[in-house]
């Protein structure tokens, strides 16, 4: 037996597979890959045996219409809670857990330096995040096309895109989901050395992104929400409209590279500055508690925060987003109903929208009456027809949910001209505007 | 007598001081053992044994001093692990939910050595069979022979245990033995630390005694045989009256205080003793019952970290 020259790169690598074999034999990350891979079939199949739709999730009632309308609920729900958890499972007690095992001084007894481990298992949580993550994806993905199958709908601009357009905007929304992802395993990772706590380390990433939602509720401002890392999983929006907007996409990328590069060196100082003196980890819950009043401080800064930098909700970003796409949507349904404008006719829809006993800036419930006028010619006087009154729920990443009552616009479903049984486009719309 | 090796040094440990917060962990310790040399490291617990091992494995950073293993001098800022060093360092810990075997593994792939001397390890440290349980299921014994194989999966020449035999009953106490004799005689320089000083009595090639962080005793096992106060024996004989008479005037035995229903105890060097109990067997006394209480190097331990 002799010693095998390797050079740091291949150290590091054989650490992250080391640790790659760790995991792969704890039940923890075993059910996460069983959650991944199945959790969205299941999903479809309970919504394919009630007749309901998760309404309030973006492109929610489509579920039945659209295959991709699952992915993108999937992903929406991934992205609030799904995976912050696999950052939380997957590298929560990556580090923790060697004290918890005493197994520090196992590992760094043999021939390789802590900078080596501490790389080997942030690689190894990337890698595993990214493979579960991909995982989702495209189990999510499946099971729409295989429940209900990869049919059309309409974006968050009333467009009614094809089949392939969907496909590719949807994994491309995966894939830019995959980066906070990231951030959120740095976070675990962080919370894992910080505080040598399991606990703490799993349930932590989980605590970031409730809390992240929380704040998403308060403030007109859009500094802190786009500052905040579980902002980074709404980046998506703006592929989804008729003209797209990338500016969050790219603050989102900036953000949590920050958050990876501030969170894993944050780990690693704390790392090299310790000295193994004992095998017991930290017990108990004082570092819970000490982690808990840290993070009630931080929120209270944060919420008072909340209202710096310009509103990114704002009447006239509302109103210029929903009216065109209330009018696609309007021709949409009237050509389903066999009802196809007049040659020549055109619709004009002059919006009215306010926010309920508020000043019309920032995220909440708003109002938005829809005025419509029929052009039948040039020159000719607009038919004015009857206004459409929406409440929408807006929300600080700029997308919103707007309802209107069967008496104005009809059932959820009517009966197209082939008297198949569809989604009425306009009773639940979705929408997504720039908030910068 | 046990005779070490005369090869080079394998440890050069100078003026080590460690501290933590008012507890001074080290004080200067000096220490050199040469290839092929089974130390024994003993003292009381909280001495600074564990500490002194952690300082020369790089898991902490001693406040001033010099450690060199295997020629190499350690630096305690880049924590560079030193080929062909291994032990551990308090109780051998290992991944519960994988099998012996299989953590073994692992540490075979973490050590840059070629070849696999996994079922070796394993068979020489008598694990063979249990090796496909998970470590979850070892009992501490188990562990510690599982960490004296995973030490010796690194075919070191410098071995640190720490407490090795802590946990097992007599026949593996005797078997790690063996296998600690057995390395040294190849040439492996072993440092095996204890608080339990009879588990390394007539082991070991030379002694390091250390009490509050300082090395209060350091050399060969002859050189503490002469040194040593003696062993405290519990003698029972036909005649007590008379053996109690007899030892108060013999030449190198010391007659303790305690008497109780089953004996006396003595203090002597062996050929004392041998001595003492031939003038017994003169004066017409019969020995019933001798037993040895304190060894040699027990009663050097006491007297130099003035336990009682």
């Amino acid at each position: 037996m002799s010693a095998v020259a390797m050079d740091a790169s291949a150290r590091v690598r054989s650490a992250a597979r080391i640790e790659r074999r760790k995991l792969l034999a704890q039940l923890p990350f075993r059910l996460l890959v069983v959650v991944c891979a199945l959790g969205p079939f299941v999903f479809g199949v309970l919504l394919k045996v009630q007749s309901g739709t998760p309404s309030d999730a973006l492109f929610g009632v489509w579920v039945h219409t659209s295959g991709y309308a699952i992915a993108l609920v999937v992903l929406g729900f991934a992205g609030a809670w799904g995976l912050p958890i696999v950052a939380g499972v997957l590298a929560g007690d990556l580090f923790a857990s060697e004290d918890r095992h005493g197994t520090w001084n196992t590992l760094l007894t043999r021939s390789r330096t802590l900078d080596e481990v501490f790389a080997g298992k942030v690689l190894a949580a990337i890698t595993l995040a990214l493979l579960l993550g991909a995982l989702l994806a495209v189990s999510s993905i499946l099971a729409g096309l295989i429940l209900v199958g990869g049919h059309e709908m309409v974006d968050l601009s009333g467009r009614e895109l094809s089949s392939g357009h969907l496909l590719v905007l949807v994994a491309l929304s995966w894939v830019i989901a995959l980066l906070p992802l990231l951030g959120y395993v740095a976070l675990a990772i962080l919370f894992s050395v910080w505080t040598r706590n399991g606990i703490v380390g799993v349930l932590g990433p989980i605590l970031v992104a409730l809390l992240t939602q929380l704040l998403a509720l308060i403030g007109n401002g859009v500094w802190v929400h786009l500052l905040l890392l579980g902002s980074a999983f709404d980046a998506w929006h703006g592929l989804f409209v008729a003209e797209p907007f990338f500016g969050p996409l790219v603050v989102s990328v900036l953000v949590c590279l920050c958050w990876i590069a501030g969170s894993l060196s944050a780990a690693w100082l704390i790392l090299r500055r310790r000295e193994f003196i004992g095998s017991s980890p930290r017990q108990g819950w004082q570092a819970p508690l000490r982690i808990a009043l840290g993070g009630v401080a931080v929120v209270a800064l944060l919420a008072l925060a909340t209202g710096l930098g310009p509103a990114g909700v704002t009447r006239a970003k509302l109103s210029r987003t929903f009216a065109p796409e209330f009018k696609r949507l309007t021709l949409l349904q009237q050509n389903q109903l066999g009802h196809p404008i007049p040659a020549g006719a055109r619709y004009r829809i002059l919006p009215v929208c306010g926010k309920r006993g508020a000043k019309a800036v920032g995220p909440g419930d708003w109002t938005c009456t829809m005025n419509v006028y029929i052009l039948l010619s040039k020159g000719t006087q607009p038919l004015t027809d009857t206004p459409v009154a929406y409440d929408v729920s807006v929300q600080s990443n700029g997308c919103y949910k707007a309802t209107s009552p069967p008496l104005l616009v009809g059932q959820s479903t009517i009966l197209n001209t082939r008297g198949r049984s569809v989604v009425n486009p306009i009773v639940t719309i979705y929408g997504c505007f720039n908030v910068l | 007598m046990i005779e070490a090796g005369t090869g080079g040094a394998a440890v050069c440990v100078r003026g080590l001081t460690k501290r933590y917060g008012e507890q001074q962990a080290l004080d200067g310790v000096d220490l050199e053992l040469g290839e092929g040399e089974l130390r024994g490291l003993l003292g009381p617990n909280g001495a600074g044994k564990t500490t002194l091992l952690r300082a020369l494995f790089g898991l902490i950073r001693p406040d001033a001093g010099s450690i060199e293993l295997l020629g190499r001098a350690r630096d305690f800022h880049r924590r560079i692990p030193l080929e062909q060093v291994g032990g551990f360092v308090e109780q051998p810990a290992f991944y519960p939910y994988l099998s012996g075997r299989a953590n073994l593994r692992l540490l075979h792939e973490i050590d840059d050595v070629s070849g696999n001397g996994i079922d070796e390890a394993l068979e020489r440290v008598g694990l063979g069979p249990r090796a496909g349980d998970r470590v979850g299921g070892y009992s501490t014994g188990m562990r510690q022979r599982l960490g004296i194989a995973g030490a010796l999966l690194r075919r070191p020449k410098l071995l640190l245990l720490d407490e090795p035999t802590s946990g097992l009953d007599p026949e593996g106490i005797r078997a790690v033995g063996s296998l600690l004799r057995e390395l040294a005689a190849e040439g492996v320089a072993v440092i095996v630390s204890s608080h339990l000083i009879g588990e390394l009595e007539a082991l070991c090639h030379s002694y390091t005694i250390i009490n509050a962080g300082r090395v209060v005793w350091d050399g060969a096992a002859p050189r503490l045989e002469a040194e040593a106060p003696g062993s405290v024996y519990l003698i029972s004989t036909s005649d007590d009256e008379e053996a109690l008479a007899l030892a108060r005037g013999h030449d190198g035995v010391r007659l303790r205080d305690e008497r109780d229903e089953r004996g006396f105890r003595l203090v002597a060097r062996p050929d004392a003793l041998d001595a003492y109990t031939v003038a017994l067997g003169r004066d017409g006394v019969g020995v019933r019952r001798l037993e040895l209480l304190v060894s040699s190097l027990e009663s050097m331990f006491f007297e130099l970290t003035e336990a009682p």
